[in-house]
């Protein structure tokens, strides 16, 4: 692994000056600061349960499902398209190597992007003088959710970007995946057909990686070791994946 | 050239070999998962660790030794709060290691109307614990110490987990504390459906919290020794002296628990109960309470009752939500003054008529109702509460044990004067039904708090003038964004120099 420092950093030069990450960026905030104001008029007309960090992680899979298509679109789709990988892979480097450079990238960008609406609760602290308004329980456990529940995301769109060489396709298929991740484990564990005696381990299994009470628990500020365990060990599932697949289409190229 | 060494038999090979790793990771992955979800641990970031479970309650749950399933209704509208979704997953989780568990699920009673039916539920906003054949419901509310604020019910504390503790203690123990109405006398009856007489609604009441009802005839039998409360509704007819012994014996001797609902009519020498009800220091009158003020009248004649006594376990839930009761033919009762208070004795009076209500005894010699009839029943000065008439009155007696520093409890009666107001054309009343209830907690003191604390329960609301909210959102859309399309640009235009 002596290279990946060289491939991370080399992947994270090449985001920090292009100006499409910026105006991405721009976007991002721009999107979620008009979300937060909405939130943050309900709280102006009424008092409300629960924080606004609570509320504002709430709707964590509106950027998710657009932003991390985007940031990982490329990753190997464009290269494969350019016939750079083969070359790149004719180097001293493994696919290992380049696969972990090309997610720690696309990771530390999408954790980036959610640390810059940090901003959004000091902006709130200081026009409501409120220190409740930074409730530590939803905030500290919504920003662990978006970290640890977003490796498992940008390994996600990664694996996509690995199957084929059309960027659209890759983005859409990261997009279709990560749908099928948040909202089919809600949709299908409260299928009927799901309540019948010999469905209940599909049933056990799908409330276990139910990312919205996940996201629930996150946000209430509870941490369980089973959830950081479901998203770590299904980044590392994901991040193998893409390495066989890398393999595999090098293989039959 | 043998197909197995080709390129193509190699390249297969390898792809197979891929393959093969790909399901051996996620099969170790898998199995992984599969193992920690035993043996997992959860941490509370919040200030003052709001969603932990107190030891008490961590400790019974680990010792569930059968499944118990909670249902929470809901519908469209309505959202179970955060506190009490926390709860509940809290419990589920809790329970994971022991060897019965908690199998929690959300039931829309408008869009799931089968699976509502199934369950034999209606309402939404009811949690509804069922263990083997046990249900007990309890309503959201109810995890809610409330306070009334200008007539609105406010949440004060959030007592949800001491409140679910007890509720799945009592489902999961095998034994339902035994509720018997007395019949024989003429009283209402549980497996009566008449609107005006019967209480089948009160019955149904009490099954879904885990009551077991059933009825005893005195004149007959004893007294079950497994009777957790005695409810007598509007009896008619004498008591005979062995009942009355009977029913002497259980209360003193066996520390049991009485609810009598008298209507008017029939006074307490008639029914037998005078002995009885002197020795537990209430005075029942021969009267029926009349109001001349509309505000305590319905448009047919019923009475409407709005003062309970402020600190008494029975009456918190009609000052919390602000319920009335709607009496029909009422009487009036009274914590008998003359009992001396180092008897070991406690009355209240929970509920009262208005100040402007009388109770008049003439009713029956054709007197026209009016206050200053002679021998009508007024206010006793001195007694609580000042001005009124009492019409449901509590007592409970607590007995010194030897020359030991504490006491314990040797009964408890509540006595009502008006009989039907539990019937089932009346039950559905809010407050009815939730002072019979009450009453029924605190005779068989399934009030009795755990030592579990209750949480403080925040509110978050902005308090901003228009013109800062303006400035907040603009701040919000344009400071950040702003500044991230600032340093774009710089980049840009350092990149093109």
């Amino acid at each position: 692994m002596k290279h990946f420092p060289t491939l991370l950093s080399h992947e994270i030069r090449m985001l920090l000056v292009s100006p499409a990450t910026y105006f991405a960026a721009t976007l991002f905030l721009a999107f979620m600061g008009l979300i937060f104001s909405q939130i943050l008029d309900q709280y102006s007309g009424a008092a409300q349960d629960t924080s606004p960090a609570y509320v504002f992680f709430h709707l964590f899979w509106l950027p998710v499902c657009v932003m991390v298509p985007l940031l990982t679109m490329k990753c190997f789709a464009e290269e494969r398209r350019l016939g750079t990988i083969e070359t790149l892979l004719t180097t001293p480097v493994t696919t290992t190597e380049v696969v972990l450079g090309k997610f720690g990238a696309a990771y530390l960008l999408y954790l980036a992007l959610w640390a810059t609406t940090g901003g959004f609760f000091y902006i709130l602290h200081k026009f409501s003088a409120d220190p409740r308004f930074l409730d530590p329980g939803p905030l500290v456990g919504g920003y662990v959710f978006v970290a640890v529940s977003g490796l498992f995301f940008v390994a996600i769109g990664v694996f996509a970007s690995s199957l084929t060489r059309n960027q659209s396709v890759a983005a859409v298929l990261a997009c279709v995946m990560l749908g099928m991740l948040i909202l089919g484990g809600s949709v299908l564990s409260t299928s009927a057909w799901l309540e019948q005696d010999m469905f209940q381990p599909v049933k056990t299994g799908l409330e276990y990686a139910r990312v919205f009470t996940h996201r629930d628990d996150f946000t209430r500020g509870i941490i369980d070791t089973r959830q950081l365990l479901f998203y770590l060990s299904g980044t590392v599932v994901t991040l193998i994946f893409s390495i066989l697949g890398v393999e595999a289409k090098l293989l039959h190229a | 050239m043998p197909f197995f060494e080709s390129f193509r038999a190699v390249r297969w090979l390898r792809t197979m070999n891929l393959v093969l790793q790909a399901v051996l990771f996620l099969t170790f992955v898998g199995g992984l998962n599969y193992l920690a979800r035993n043996h997992a641990s959860r941490i509370d970031l919040t200030r003052y660790r709001r969603y932990s479970l107190s030891p008490e309650t961590l400790s019974y749950l680990k010792n569930l030794k059968q499944t118990v399933h909670i249902y929470a209704t809901v519908t469209d509208d309505t959202e179970i709060p955060v506190e009490v979704r926390g709860l509940l997953d809290e419990f589920v989780h809790a329970a994971d290691s022991s060897r019965g568990q908690i199998k929690f699920e959300i039931v829309n009673v408008y869009q799931d109307r089968r699976r509502a039916e199934q369950l034999g539920l209606e309402q939404p906003n009811v949690l509804l614990l069922v263990c083997g054949e046990n249900p007990r419901a309890v309503r959201v509310d109810e995890l809610y110490r409330m306070r009334n604020e200008g007539g609105r019910p406010v949440p004060e504390a959030f007592i949800g987990e001491q409140v679910l503790t007890a509720a799945v203690l009592d489902v999961s123990s095998p034994e339902r504390q035994h509720i018997y109405f007395l019949v024989g006398h003429g009283e209402l009856q549980p497996d009566d459906t008449n609107p005006a007489r019967g209480l089948s609604s009160l019955r149904n009441e009490l099954q879904i919290r885990n009551f077991k009802v059933d009825t005893v005839d005195l004149s007959i039998s004893k007294i079950p020794d497994e009777a957790a409360l005695l409810v007598a509704v509007a009896p008619q007819s004498r008591y005979s002296k062995a009942e009355q012994e009977k029913l002497r014996q259980y209360l003193s001797t066996n520390a049991g628990r009485l609810l009598l609902l008298l209507s008017p009519g029939i006074n307490a020498s008639q029914l037998g109960l005078d002995d009885l009800l002197l020795d537990w220091g209430v005075l029942v009158y021969d009267d029926v309470i009349c109001e001349t003020d509309p505000v305590y009248r319905t448009d047919d004649g019923d009475l409407i009752v709005k003062h309970y006594d402020p600190k008494h376990p029975i009456s918190q839930p009609l000052i919390n939500y602000n319920f009335y009761l709607r009496l029909g033919y009422t009487r009036t009762v009274y914590p008998d003054p003359s009992k001396a208070a180092g008897s070991g004795l406690t009355t209240t009076t929970i509920a009262a008529a208005s100040p402007t209500a009388w109770g008049e005894v003439g009713h029956r010699v054709g007197l026209q109702p009016k206050s200053t009839n002679p021998g009508n029943t007024h206010p006793i000065p001195g007694l609580k509460p000042e001005g009124q008439l009492g019409v449901v009155v509590a007592s409970e007696r607590v007995a010194p044990r030897g020359n030991l520093a504490f006491s314990v409890r040797a009964g408890r009666v509540v006595v009502f004067g008006s009989g039907d107001f539990v019937a089932n054309q009346r039950i559905n009343t809010a407050g009815n039904e939730a002072l019979f209830l009450s009453a029924v907690n605190w005779a068989v003191e399934r009030d009795a708090q755990l030592n579990v604390p209750a949480r403080p329960i925040q509110r978050f609301q902005l308090s901003l003038s228009a013109a800062d909210l303006n400035r907040l959102n603009y701040t919000l859309w344009f400071a950040l964004p702003g500044t991230m399309a600032l340093l774009g640009l710089i980049v840009y235009w350092t990149r093109r120099k």
